[in-house]
């Protein structure tokens, strides 16, 4: 079958807001950055200058850490630009770009709708990346048609996004506990990089399966197990 | 068996050899009213089925409004750290009762939902005690995650977050085959998960894509 480059939505009929996971005030301070983040006035590191932009992080969930817990010095960001709306049967086109309609959804003028342009790429120091300049996180969704646009525009290939959900469930699975071990920690009184630490050191124990629970969380069969454990673990703090 | 009635295959193209049809014999009428028969049989078979299909539908649905009243007693917070317990991560919750995840985050921390929202979120339950009680699915969250067939990325959550609960409860009665129940749901849907990708695992212990091998 013909692929064609995906929308949010389905039968023709656009789903915005299926795009993103939270926007504005609602995004999680606590939670790792992750591929789609957006993130508003960055500095960023241009060709023999530094520039501040809106931009959203590109690199893929796995290439974004060395250590499960520090993020690379430098990672890749494209820059953001108000954009009229795409309607659905335009996403086919528009290759060098990730449409971001609605990403200001409060807002009524045409800062409104936005787009990433992969053709205007920066490096970022990671220490640039404050988590309160986070303006929006993308759901598993978002995170795949942005990944199917990504490599479409450096590749030309179309790979479905329900592929791109099978490689990237298990990294999103694991900022959703991150997110969530970091949450209750922080609400009994210890800072984020302590959690960050203590959930990654959880996440990597032997499950008493012979295999991390990191790995377990690849088996969308054992994801639930992981998420009792890790809730009853945290039940076991307090 | 009238043996000799049976017609042999064709084992060629020769044309000349074809015969216009013999005579019908009262074996042959006999037969054919048999055939006619069991034709109708089938017939009655196929809407007996379609009945009992939609029999079973009901008291489904019966039974889960009955389940999702009895729920919705209890406080949104409540309901939601019971299918905390269950594992359901909170990204699937709201997509299951179709909202937005800092919305269900919201109501985890005790602030007020609206009584629609409440009773989505009591009908998701209910339907967990539902298949779990009559069909014994223990692990339910697990069971909610698991593609209906290796390789379609259709699961149960799939099917719930878009309004087919009637396909939900059938395919854990486990009365209709999994594909039929994908046919239901999308009767493209062979087309529409076909991939000339795969995913394997890379040398340095990833997930990764390659195309499949032609």
């Amino acid at each position: 079958m013909a692929r064609d480059l995906e929308y949010p939505g389905a039968d023709g009929i656009p789903d915005w807001d299926s795009l993103y996971r939270a926007r504005g005030d609602e995004v999680a301070h606590h939670r790792p950055v992750f591929t789609g983040d957006v993130f508003a006035n960055v500095t960023v590191q241009s060709i023999g200058e530094t520039k501040v932009k809106d931009v959203i992080v590109l690199q893929h969930p796995c290439a974004l850490r060395s250590n499960g817990v520090d993020l690379h010095p430098r990672l890749i960001v494209a820059e953001l630009r108000k954009h009229a709306i795409i309607p659905v049967e335009g996403w086919t086109g528009h290759a060098g770009k990730m449409p971001l309609p609605s990403l200001h959804p409060m807002v009524t003028s045409g800062k409104r709708n936005q787009a990433g342009f992969f053709d205007e790429l920066y490096l970022v120091g990671s220490r640039d990346l404050e988590l309160d300049k986070r303006i929006a996180s993308l759901s598993q969704t978002g995170v795949n048609l942005l990944l199917q646009r990504w490599v479409n525009h450096n590749s030309r290939a179309v790979i479905p996004t329900f592929d791109y959900q099978a490689v990237s469930s298990p990294a999103y699975e694991e900022a959703d506990i991150i997110e969530e071990w970091c949450e209750e920690r922080i609400d009994a009184g210890i800072d984020l990089r302590e959690a960050t630490v203590e959930v990654l050191k959880w996440l990597r124990e032997d499950a008493g399966t012979g295999v991390t629970r990191q790995r377990l969380l690849e088996n969308p069969q054992s994801r639930s197990t992981v998420r009792r454990q890790m809730r009853a673990a945290l039940r076991a703090f307090s | 068996m009238p043996t000799d009635r049976i017609r042999e295959p064709e084992s060629g193209t020769a044309g000349a050899e074809i015969k216009p049809p013999p005579p019908l014999s009262e074996t042959r009428t006999v037969a054919k009213v048999i055939t006619e028969d069991i034709g109708a049989v089938r017939q009655q078979a196929r809407e007996l089925h379609d009945a009992a299909g939609e029999m079973h539908w009901r008291s489904h649905y019966l039974e889960w409004t009955a389940g999702t009243s009895h729920r919705g007693r209890s406080s949104a917070q409540d309901l939601l750290q019971e299918l905390a317990n269950l594992g359901f991560p909170w990204r699937d919750v709201a997509r299951l009762v179709g909202v937005s995840v800092p919305a269900v985050q919201k109501w985890r921390r005790g602030e007020g939902s609206t009584g629609e929202n409440r009773h989505k979120v009591a009908s998701l339950l209910a339907a967990c005690d539902l298949v779990a009680e009559h069909y014994g699915i223990r692990e339910v969250a697990s069971w909610f995650e698991m593609p209906l067939l290796v390789g379609v990325p259709v699961t149960p959550i799939v099917l719930w977050a878009e309004g087919r609960p009637d396909l939900v409860f059938d395919y854990a009665s486990g009365h209709t085959d999994p594909e039929q129940i994908l046919t239901s749901w999308d009767p493209q849907w062979r087309e529409r998960y076909q991939s000339d990708f795969e995913v394997f695992r890379a040398d340095d212990g990833q997930l990764s894509i390659r195309p499949k091998e032609r």
